[in-house]
């Protein structure tokens, strides 16, 4: 037996949420499926219509990816609140702020990640340029990581209630709609060849901002659930 | 030495207990008797520093553990009412990360040495632990105590669906912990041949709190 450092107690935590997200692989997928399932019924609906499917695209898959991302959040620390690895997890070596920051990033590497490499490959359907979809999926790596940050703030102060789903979604994605508005922008403007960087420098100071403060916000609400 | 001075304890607009004074020196033990609802579980998470009291305060080695925080979690193990186990994990994988967040890497060999002190071996330490019984998972949640070398051990009824075997198991790794080691227990449990139990190997019980 030897010591570990912080460092390492995180990467554990994190290896260990991807373990457990891999082995319940049916509801770690569920997210997944709705995000294609929702992005490909848009272009069956609405029929060929090149220039319509490229002005709704970046909205289409934003939103999808939004309402994905609410999906699975509900069980981001309900279930270690359940099985009472939560109150381990606040008497760790580890500061909670630290932990809460490695869950929400392996809560990125199955949710956000993976939505993120499946979006090239989604918006072939909606006819965008090449140039559209390297800025969305730019777009989609500097924001997802926001939306996990932002959302596990929801999923803490909802941690004890029952279907926390929809009260997750109430709280959150007011916060969210600037990450839309700006993501969906970026992808505009590089359809109509504007300049998008704007958009994305924008969208890195909220990720940035989201992932240093949201650990706080959330560390704080789980401490008042456990108290 | 961990201490405890007037202490007290409300949920919602009731007190459940007040003015609690206790201390616990290496080799005590204290043993929370009292009703269901009479705040056993809450002065446990108090002593743990996951709730807060109402009023008063709690020392260790005669510091407040809000300004020592870091040092008493180094000695503290608190195993609550629930098994705090992952249901997809297996014994081990869940041993391992619980140890981790001590701070500590476990190799394979020692967590299976602990599980088998616990008579857990072969087949039941590799299945996911939705499987286990929930006598067994209690077991696997104790083989905390002989993997962990910590000084204060706080445990919420440890003899809840336990065996005969694995009783006895509990007592005597209490009675090394006091007797051979010297350190500090903390326990709750509601039935009262446990208490004999523990009373019978440790020829007396230091403290007896009765709510």
């Amino acid at each position: 037996m030897h010591t570990i450092s912080s460092s390492a107690i995180l990467l554990a935590i994190i290896r260990r949420d991807l373990t457990l997200a891999l082995r319940r692989g049916s509801d770690t997928c569920g997210a997944i499926f709705f995000f294609v399932l929702v992005v490909s019924l848009f272009p069956l609906a609405l029929g060929s219509e090149t220039k319509l499917l490229q002005q709704i695209a970046p909205g289409v898959i934003w939103v999808a990816a939004l309402l994905a991302v609410m999906l699975s959040l509900s069980r981001l620390f309900n279930d270690d609140f359940q099985d009472g690895v939560l109150e381990q997890l606040a008497l760790s070596k580890c500061p909670l702020e630290l932990i809460v920051f490695a869950k929400t990033i392996a809560h990125w590497c199955y949710t956000g990640c993976v939505l993120l490499l499946l979006s090239p490959i989604l918006a072939l359907q909606f006819n965008l340029p090449s140039q559209s979809i390297e800025v969305l999926f730019l777009a989609l790596l500097i924001g997802t990581p926001c939306l996990s940050s932002i959302g596990s703030i929801g999923a803490a102060l909802t941690v004890g209630i029952k279907s926390s789903g929809a009260l997750i979604s109430l709280l959150i994605l007011p916060l969210l709609i600037p990450v839309l508005i700006l993501g969906t922008l970026a992808v505009d403007a590089a359809t109509n060849d504007l300049p998008y960087w704007l958009y994305l420098y924008l969208l890195i100071a909220m990720s940035l901002l989201a992932s240093f403060f949201a650990p706080l916000a959330s560390a704080a609400a789980l401490r008042i659930v456990l108290d | 030495m961990l201490s405890t001075h007037e202490l007290s304890c409300q949920r919602g607009r009731q007190q459940l207990w007040s003015h609690l004074n206790l201390s616990i020196a290496p080799g005590d033990i204290a043993f929370i008797k009292g009703a269901n609802g009479s705040g056993k579980s809450s002065l446990l998470r108090i002593l743990a520093g996951l709730s807060s009291p109402y009023d008063g305060e709690i020392c260790w080695h005669g510091h407040n553990i809000r300004k020592c925080t870091d040092t008493y979690r180094a000695e503290l193990l608190y195993i609550g009412h629930q098994t705090p186990l992952k249901p997809e994990l297996s014994a081990i994988e869940n041993l391992l990360s619980l140890t981790q967040l001590h701070g500590l890497q476990a190799s394979l060999e020692e967590i299976t040495k602990a599980l088998s002190i616990w008579e857990l071996q072969g087949k039941t330490i590799g299945l996911a632990t939705k499987q286990l019984s929930q006598g067994q998972k209690q077991r696997v949640s104790l083989a905390q105590l002989s993997l962990l070398n910590k000084s204060v051990w706080i445990l919420d009824e440890p003899f809840n669906s336990l065996d005969a075997a694995g009783s006895r198991i509990l007592s005597q790794h209490l009675e090394d912990h006091l007797l051979t080691h010297k350190k500090m227990v903390v326990i709750t449990s509601h039935v009262h041949e446990n208490a004999a139990q523990i009373a019978a190997s440790l020829s007396q019980i230091e403290q007896l709190i009765q709510f």
